[in-house]
């Protein structure tokens, strides 16, 4: 007897049509899996086994071959345990019909659960394209995919249910379709900016750094507030879209860590520690799977202590900076994730961290602070549009009653700023200032004559080196937005400077 | 190098580790000559019972010519002059001191030493202020002929040597590791140019690394080069004060800048004014106590008139005149809205007015 099965394979975020065909004939009683399936694959025999057991069905002790076509893309992940099993029950005719344009995941447990499985949502927008009209998912991941259409989606608890439910018995009710705007989601993580006092100057740098989408490097002594500010960025960022949010979702799919509350409608935030590998910073491993700057997708990177990381690490972020995606390849996968993110670095101006301080004394000689800063390689410096030094608050700033903006103020004013760049970039590849290409800088950066003459004396006077030039010019555009101003004037220009503190000479 | 015998085995006995130049003279006094000591050395260890083991065996240990003939071999190699406490040229302020080092090996030169020297000192964590003071006192009294001692270390030691420079004056630094050795590395461009004039002085054989127990001992040089110690900015503690004892135990005249009683930095300054030490406002004050007079107040580029000033700069100015301000704290004193305070910070800084310090603060230039 012979059924088949449908489901979907992912790569990267492309996603296969898998088939999933089981074979029952006589002879000795024997399990065969084929189709280059991945070790959970191998093993999802046991759990089919027992689960169909325990199910109250029965398990056909015959000759058994279960082949996921095509044979040439590799299977990972428990996600075919219940297709396979609804394979062998059809093929024992124990399930009277499975039905053509449906596709099925999920994790068999040895009860006859069914379990969580991790890149659902994908895979079932995925199924939309193949045209596919239903699928059957763990009930744990229905939250994930609420708000898909053209899809009946069907949560299963138990393999029994789904077994009922294709035999007519009794049906599984599909979700509810809802809309994006409807999903009530909450927000754990973020600092409002009225939390931060003090810091005026560096939140004033945030605010442009949000508004233009610019990468922003944050320098100072420990306890500064770094990792405060960084933490408050994504709740000035514009809110997401649907499909912003889509997209954001998927990649946590995938890697499983998606929460209760299913679609994520906040700009991530992700922070790494500085010991992170190559891999895990970029994405890859031996089973490829999206690195921390793919999970920063549409958020916020925030890299503490940039140069305590390996340099390797840090050397990985330049393509993807640059194209906002990344591409990884490992000898049996390759895959493509996006990553679109702000990058935001933190560290100490000196190994003692105390340079510049006024009340405690730096105990480093200028040698170490050049080595220090040396670490960052100069590549990667040039992607970061912004470079602040922070100076410690002090305790009246602490204690101060006055309460400052809170962060859904400035959002409005960025999201204003970003709509003005939104309109001008239509039609072309960049929605943000930060995004220029040096030419569309001279295009699109237009500057006023004061501001000319003031940026041809800012070099001679401030040592400032000529690879600066188009950030200042864009970081300059970006004030200018926020003021409204068509074109770029002496204030802006002088403004940015302000926060380009490496190009300055006693950084050594 | 041709050097008499007398000479060759008064610095193989100076050199020693172990040899202090307390037991230097002690063991000096006993045989007379140091090429006595080299014989006594050779023929029995009883002759040394008065002194510690220790010592002995050192003494023993190096006892070969060849070791002599390494040593001045350095020297050379280096262009490092050994000069001896009965060398002409042994600095004559320096052979009053007690226990003066027996030999100091000096690499520029270091006739141009005279009479008329004062040594400069403080802390290697001066306030960017005192730094600049500092420059300015050292070039005007340079200007006056007169030489400035220090230790080439960070802070108030490179203030005084560069202002010196300045001034194309003679400076003298005397180092805690051998004069070959530069440290702290930053400064070797300040290495090389003392030596045009002046000289860097060490008591230490080439080669020695700069060790932390050196630098106390090296202070009684410093002031014992000088008719007078200047302290400019220092905490109670410290190489200033080891050099101050030295000073006050050599019979020599201490001076000090005075500064706020609220900041650490001045707790010796203060400290010696209140104790009877001179207190130095300008470079006139130190050559007025000697006489040295005929000072020609040097003419200071007057910068002020050079520029205008908005209504916002001109509140930022006034601020800064109190001293450096970070960006907030300019922000919270002068009340300027940021985009303007900003652009306004830029605007001063490229008129040369202001100047951008680390740490997020301004400080007029």
């Amino acid at each position: 007897m012979f059924a088949k099965v449908e489901s979907i394979t992912l790569e990267g975020l492309k996603g296969f049509r898998v088939t999933i065909e089981t074979d029952i004939y006589d002879g000795l009683p024997a399990y065969e899996t084929v189709g280059l399936p991945g070790a959970a694959v191998k093993e999802s025999k046991e759990r089919v086994r027992s689960a169909i057991k325990n199910s109250f069905l029965k398990y056909p002790t015959k000759r058994i071959t279960v082949n996921l076509a095509p044979a040439d893309i590799r299977k990972e992940g428990p996600i075919y345990d219940l297709p396979i099993a609804l394979g062998l029950l059809s093929a024992s005719d124990q399930v009277s019909r499975i039905p053509k344009n449906c596709v099925f995941f999920g994790e068999l447990a040895l009860d006859g659960k069914v379990r969580k499985v991790n890149g659902i949502l994908p895979m079932l927008i995925e199924a939309v394209n193949f045209g596919f009209d239903s699928a059957v998912i763990p009930a744990e991941n229905a939250a994930e995919v609420e708000c898909l259409e053209k899809i009946k989606i069907y949560p299963a608890k138990t393999l029994l249910d789904v077994v009922n439910h294709l035999n007519g018995s009794t049906q599984i009710l599909p979700i509810e379709h809802k809309t994006f705007e409807n999903i009530n989601y909450i927000n754990k993580e973020y600092v409002d900016f009225s939390e931060i006092k003090g810091q005026t100057f560096a939140k004033r740098a945030m605010e442009i750094a949000a508004a233009g989408g610019h990468n922003i490097l944050l320098i100072g002594p420990p306890g500064a507030g770094k990792s405060m500010l960084a933490k408050s960025l994504p709740g000035i960022l514009p809110d997401l879209c649907f499909e912003e949010a889509l997209e954001i979702t998927k990649i946590h799919s995938i890697s499983g860590r998606l929460d209760e509350q299913g679609i994520i409608k906040t700009r991530p935030f992700r922070s790494p520690h500085h010991t992170t590998s190559t891999a895990a910073l970029a994405g890859g491993g031996t089973k490829v799977s999206p690195g921390e700057i793919s999970l920063a997708h549409f958020g916020v990177l925030f890299l503490d202590e940039l140069p305590e990381f390996k340099r390797e690490a840090l050397e990985a972020l330049r393509q993807p900076l640059e194209d906002g995606v990344v591409s990884v390849a490992r000898v049996n996968a390759k895959a493509i994730y996006p990553a679109d993110f702000m990058l935001v670095a933190a560290m100490n101006p000196c190994p003692c961290g105390n340079y510049g301080s006024k009340v405690r004394e730096c105990r480093c000689s200028p040698r170490q602070i050049n080595g220090y800063l040396g670490r960052i390689s100069g590549p990667l410096l040039d992607r970061i549009d912004m470079h602040i030094e922070l100076s410690e608050v002090t305790y009246n700033e602490i204690s101060s009653k006055i309460v400052d903006e809170n962060s859904e103020t400035i959002k409005k004013r960025v999201n204003l700023a970003r709509t003005t760049q939104q309109r001008r970039y239509k039609g072309l590849n960049a929605y943000t200032n930060a995004q220029l290409s040096s030419s569309q800088v001279k295009k699109f950066c237009e500057i006023d004559s004061s501001g000319e003459e003031l940026i041809k004396a800012a070099f001679s006077k401030l040592d400032i080196s000529a690879r600066s030039y188009n950030r200042i010019l864009k970081v300059a555009r970006t004030i200018a937005d926020m003021d409204m101003q068509e074109k770029i004037g002496a204030n802006h220009i002088a403004q940015a400077i302000q926060f380009r503190t490496l190009d300055r000479k006693y950084w050594g | 190098m041709d050097i008499n015998e007398h000479t060759r085995y008064w610095i193989w006995l100076s050199s020693l580790e172990k040899i202090g130049p307390k037991t230097f003279y002690d063991i000096i006094a006993k045989f007379e000559d140091a090429k006595n000591v080299w014989e006594a050395v050779k023929l029995s260890s009883k002759a040394f019972s008065f002194l510690d083991e220790k010592k002995v065996d050192c003494m023993y240990k190096f006892h070969s010519e060849a070791y002599i003939d390494e040593l001045l071999k350095k020297c050379d190699k280096n262009k490092i002059r050994p000069i001896t406490r009965l060398d002409n040229e042994y600095p004559s302020l320096l052979a009053e001191i007690n226990s003066p080092p027996p030999v100091i090996y000096v690499k520029g030169k270091i006739e141009n030493l005279t009479h008329k020297s004062i040594a400069i000192v403080g802390t290697r964590r001066c306030s960017r202020k005192a730094f600049d003071y500092t420059c300015e006192i050292a070039e005007e009294l340079c200007t006056s002929d007169v030489c400035i001692v220090s230790g080439m270390a960070r802070g108030i030691d490179t203030a005084s040597h560069t202002g010196a420079l300045k001034a194309g004056g003679r400076t003298f630094a005397v180092l805690g590791c051998g004069a070959d050795v530069i440290y702290p590395k930053e400064n070797d461009k300040l290495y090389y140019d003392i030596q045009e004039d002046g000289a860097i002085i060490s008591e230490y054989v080439p080669e020695t690394p700069p060790l932390t127990m050196n630098f106390p001992m090296r202070n009684r040089i410093i002031c014992g080069l000088a008719k007078a110690t200047v302290i400019v900015e220092s905490k109670f503690k410290g190489g200033a004060n080891i050099t101050m004892k030295y000073a006050t135990d050599q019979g020599r005249d201490i001076m000090a800048v005075p500064g706020a009683p609220y900041d650490k930095n001045s707790e010796l300054p203060n400290f010696i004014i209140k104790n009877g030490g001179v207190l130095v406002e300008s470079a006139k004050d130190i050559l007025d106590e000697y006489g040295w007079g005929n000072h020609k107040k040097r003419d200071k580029k007057e910068k002020k008139i050079n520029f205008q000033l908005d209504f916002f700069e001109q509140r930022i100015y006034n601020l800064l005149l109190q001293g450096d301000f970070s960006i907030e704290e300019i922000e919270i004193k002068t009340e300027i809205d940021v985009s303007a305070l900003y652009s306004s910070l830029t605007m001063m800084e490229m008129k040369g007015i202001i100047k951008r310090l680390p740490g997020n603060v301004f400080g007029i230039s």
